[in-house]
């Protein structure tokens, strides 16, 4: 028997089977590309024209759901650069990856007060890949806002809002507005102090509108402070309600953008003549492949710049009962925070703003000039960089470095404080000292500095003091000891002499206590003894607090003496109210001796004094030639004034080592 | 054109997974450090809470003023301080001086802040003074706790001695009552079932089947590495006796 060899390995037979083959091959590219053969697809390839007619690259669009999205070619001017700067873009790509990164999030995430903040911490620090997630999620946000800003700004500058592109600019306000509140209810989500406060700020801003806000703070806090009930509304506004809205606002603006009206050219470039005879771009592959590589680039950029370039550090867990010393809102609300310092908040936190936002969407309602051009459009042109340079002002009016009084004192020690990091700040001073270089010891401004990278901190610190006019003879203390196994106490203490004298007690104040009072069965007058009591009474705490102070705090040799010149004022001010007391019951009691008593004391003050505190006690009068009741009590009031002059601030820190090694190492 | 777009877009998408790479090495030793450095700011605001509200009654560096002390060996070695039992005391407070802390039973802190003091206090547990301090006080006390059932060890001088009340006098047991209800109580509980973590039920079998001398002795060296304090500075040796004659009450059932 012959086998049939021949009709199965002839030659005729292997041009069959190839053909065969290719044409199984050429169907499946065809199902795969949704129009495209094997043919057209090496074309696509190697960069050339089409052979085929009608273009097959065009079928795709028809054939497939994902590509009926996009247009089939654009006008050349419309992917140039210049003609939209990538922005809309990059807001689109921004809202991407807020997408995956966020359903990354949410596996990880409880919205609940008691759980939130653990799981952010577990998010950070157990969950492979989480931290770099929550940073891309929150880099990512932030890069939404500014980049749906400056498309904004790109659109309205070129006067893309006109002919026919009125609703799409509508459409794109609205958009904003839902960038910014998806933005601003999932800074609340990690439910740590900058979150609970800054949504908090950003909330009370609502209450003062005029005839809902109660109302509508309610509705968004869902209690009359944040709580559980807020914290759920936050995430299910931010997972679910604000996100669909987008998706449906995204759709109708792109839908206008890519089937109704195109993109707009660069102004000038957009004569009738240019757009008929504009050459084309398929979108195979030419715009694909560009968005794919930009997509890369900025994926990549992301990555590393989160990654390696940007902190969003979790603050402590959220504590209501602890406001910290400088809360603002998230930065894109920093604007209406200024606006509030201005006037009354009602109007200014929320009339304001809802007049420049309609004012913003009604913009092409209102511009019926037809051109685009720069040149023709002065008045648009100027309004809206005023408008921007206001805003920028407003916003650094909201900061608090304007028009939030703190006292020097206390900005200075919390500059060196490192609970406060905003999110993208650089770390503090101290963060950067390793564990091994934070001596122990005490070091005060006028000696001395200690070693190493502490040393450089000090200087600064001593620096900062001094530039503050407000602070006269200013000593600073820094005191690190150690506080348990590897943890160190940091102490900033400062001191100070007001330049001001006060007097303690306004005289208005004076009059609304009653002039007599029942004191042991008998009536007597009430300004000496209360004086005088309230004194002894103060001093004798005062007295103790400092001599714990100076017991325990282990001073430096100018803070000893400082003081001590504060303890012998209180002790002068004891003995001058004793007397005062025995003047006014008749006990029988040394009254020249007390007074001579509170003069070498106050002469010792004097000594021990930094110069501006001995100039205020100069003022005063040697107290031995006091007669009267009414002398002693006016003595003693001014006293007090310059006790009071001799001013303090400390504040304190933990450092821990683990913690530190960290820090240190980022 | 899209040649040169391809070539840019792979080495990309290599840069992207490099990058990535590179980070997901680090991964392990970064969420270890991580960890480590929450732990750390922990202690540093459980270090702040405990400057600003503890530090009054037991003292600026925990060792101790008017309230115990909690950086002690002792605090912390055998049956002492745990977590849990810190958390618990710290929230619901210890009568009958610390008040309760916690806001679930009506204090100021947060549960995050009851964590943060916790995590303060037991950092002074890796301490190693405290671990060999512990040690050293282990051997220095050859008269454990005895099993179940039997009547306990004591040392000579404590031996064969007995009760020299009529623990049945109605008397000696008002007299004990008095002294337990302000000593003993506040551990032990009112009815000796014992109120905190720790404190010997002394209306179970255990205390029952204790003898005489080994309950005269426990009373009066106390029971180191835990709460028990020597009671013989504080009680004479007839308030001792009077205190053990109305324990025994206990065991009575009545």
């Amino acid at each position: 028997m012959q086998l049939p060899l021949k009709r199965l390995f002839g030659p005729q037979a292997r041009q069959a089977q190839l053909a065969f083959l290719r044409n199984k091959i050429d169907q499946s590219i065809l199902a795969v590309t949704a129009g495209l053969n094997l043919q057209d697809v090496r074309e696509l390839l190697r960069g050339e024209e089409p052979s085929r007619r009608p273009n097959p690259r065009y079928k795709v669009h028809t054939n497939s759901f994902w590509m009926h999205v996009r247009p089939m070619y654009y006008p050349a001017q419309s992917v140039k650069f210049k003609a939209t700067f990538g922005l809309g873009f990059l807001t689109a790509f921004a809202f991407f990856i807020e997408t995956v990164t966020g359903i990354f999030l949410m596996v990880f995430y409880t919205p609940a007060p008691g759980v939130a903040y653990q799981d952010m911490v577990n998010i950070i620090s157990n969950v492979p890949f989480g931290n770099i997630m929550r940073e891309l999620h929150r880099l990512g946000a932030e890069v939404m806002v500014v980049a749906i800003w400056l498309h904004a700004a790109r659109v309205f500058f070129t006067g893309a809002y006109k002919q026919g592109r009125e609703f799409t600019w509508v459409t794109g306000v609205i958009l904003m507005l839902i960038t910014l509140f998806l933005s601003f209810f999932g800074y609340l989500l990690p439910w740590d102090q900058l979150a609970f406060w800054a949504v908090t700020i950003g909330t009370s801003m609502a209450e003062k509108a005029p005839i809902a806000g109660d109302e509508v703070n309610l509705l968004m806090r869902g209690a009359r402070d944040i709580g559980a009930a807020g914290l759920l509304r936050a995430y299910l506004i931010h997972v679910f309600l604000f996100p669909v809205l987008a998706f449906i606002f995204i759709s109708v603006h792109y839908y206008r953008v890519s089937r109704l009206h195109g993109i707009s050219f660069w102004p000038g470039e957009d004569t009738e003549q240019a757009e008929r005879s504009a050459p084309r771009v398929g979108y195979i592959p030419n715009i694909a492949t560009k968005e794919i590589v930009w997509g890369l680039l900025a994926t990549l950029a992301l990555v590393v710049f989160s990654h390696w370039f940007w902190d969003s550090p979790l603050q402590a867990p959220a504590n209501p009962n602890l406001t910290p010393l400088h809360t603002t809102a998230p930065w894109y609300f920093l604007w209406i925070q200024g606006l509030l310092k201005l006037g009354d908040p009602g109007i200014m936190g929320v009339v304001l703003p809802t007049i420049f936002l309609i004012m913003f969407l009604v913009v092409p309602y209102v511009d019926r000039n037809p051109s685009r051009n720069f040149r023709d459009r002065p008045i648009a042109m100027t309004g809206m960089a005023l408008t921007a340079i206001v805003f920028l002002i407003l916003t650094y009016m909201g900061t608090p470095a304007f028009a939030v009084p703190t006292a020097p004192s206390i900005e200075v020690a919390q500059e060196f404080m490192p609970d406060e990091v905003e999110p993208g700040g650089a770390p503090d001073d101290f963060e950067t000292i390793p564990w091994s270089q934070l001596a122990v010891g005490t070091w005060d401004t006028h000696s001395a500095a200690p070693p190493g990278r502490l040393g450089r901190l000090f200087e600064h610190f001593q620096h900062e003091l001094e530039s503050k006019r407000e602070l006269q003879d200013v000593l600073g203390v820094l005191s690190v000891q150690n506080f348990g196994p590897r943890l160190k106490k940091v102490h900033f203490r400062i001191y100070w002499i007001a330049e001001e004298l006060e007097r303690p007690l306004p005289p208005a104040a004076q009059e609304l206590l009653p002039s007599q009072i029942v004191h042991e069965g008998q009536t007597v007058d009430r300004p000496a003894l209360y004086q005088s009591t309230k004194d002894t009474i103060i001093n004798g705490v005062q007295e103790i607090g400092l001599q714990r102070r100076l017991k325990d705090l282990r001073p430096t040799e100018a803070e000893g003496r400082f003081l001590e010149a504060k303890l012998a004022m209180n002790e002068a001010s004891l003995a001058i109210a004793s007397a005062g007391v025995a003047m006014q019951t008749g006990a029988s009691a040394d009254v020249p001796g007390l007074l001579s008593q509170a003069r070498d004391l106050l002469q010792r003050a004097k000594e021990l004094a930094p110069p501006t505190g001995g100039a205020h006690l100069e003022k005063l009068e040697d107290p031995t030639t006091l007669s009267s009741l009414e002398e002693l009590l006016d003595y003693l009031g001014r006293l007090d004034a310059v006790d009071k002059a001799f001013s303090t601030y400390d504040k304190f820190n933990f450092y821990h080592q683990d913690d530190h090694a960290i820090k240190a190492g980022r | 054109m899209p040649v040169s777009r391809i070539l840019i877009g792979t080495l990309l998408s290599v840069a992207l997974v490099i990058v990535l790479g590179i980070i997901g090495l680090n991964e392990r030793g970064r969420m270890t450090a991580t960890s480590a450095a929450f732990q750390g700011e922990k202690i540093e605001r459980g270090a702040e809470l405990f400057a600003n509200n503890c530090a009054a009654c037991h003292g600026a560096n925990a060792e101790g003023v008017i309230a115990p002390c909690l950086n002690c060996p002792v605090f912390f070695a055998g049956t002492g301080a745990n977590e849990n039992d810190v958390r618990r005391t710290i929230a619901g407070g210890r009568p009958p001086a610390m008040p309760t802390w916690g806001e679930e039973f009506g204090g100021p802190l947060t549960r995050f802040q009851v964590d943060e003091l916790v995590a303060f206090l037991m950092n002074f547990q890796s301490d190693p003074r405290v671990a060999t301090q512990a040690a050293e006080m282990a051997k220095a006390t050859p008269w454990p706790k005895p099993a179940p059932g039997e009547p306990g060890t004591v040392p000579p001088e404590y031996e064969g001695m007995t009760n020299p009340f009529d623990p049945d006098d109605p008397d000696v047991v008002a007299a004990g009552r008095e002294i337990f209800n302000t000593n003993c109580a506040p551990c032990h509980g009112q009815d000796g079932t014992g109120v905190v973590p720790g404190a010997l039920d002394l209306t179970g079998e255990y205390a029952a089947g204790l003898s005489d001398e080994y309950y005269f002795f426990r009373v009066s060296e106390g029971l180191p590495f835990t709460a028990m304090p020597p009671w013989k500075d504080r009680l004479t040796e007839e308030e001792r006796w009077q205190v053990i004659g109305y324990e025994r009450t206990f065991h009575q059932g009545r």
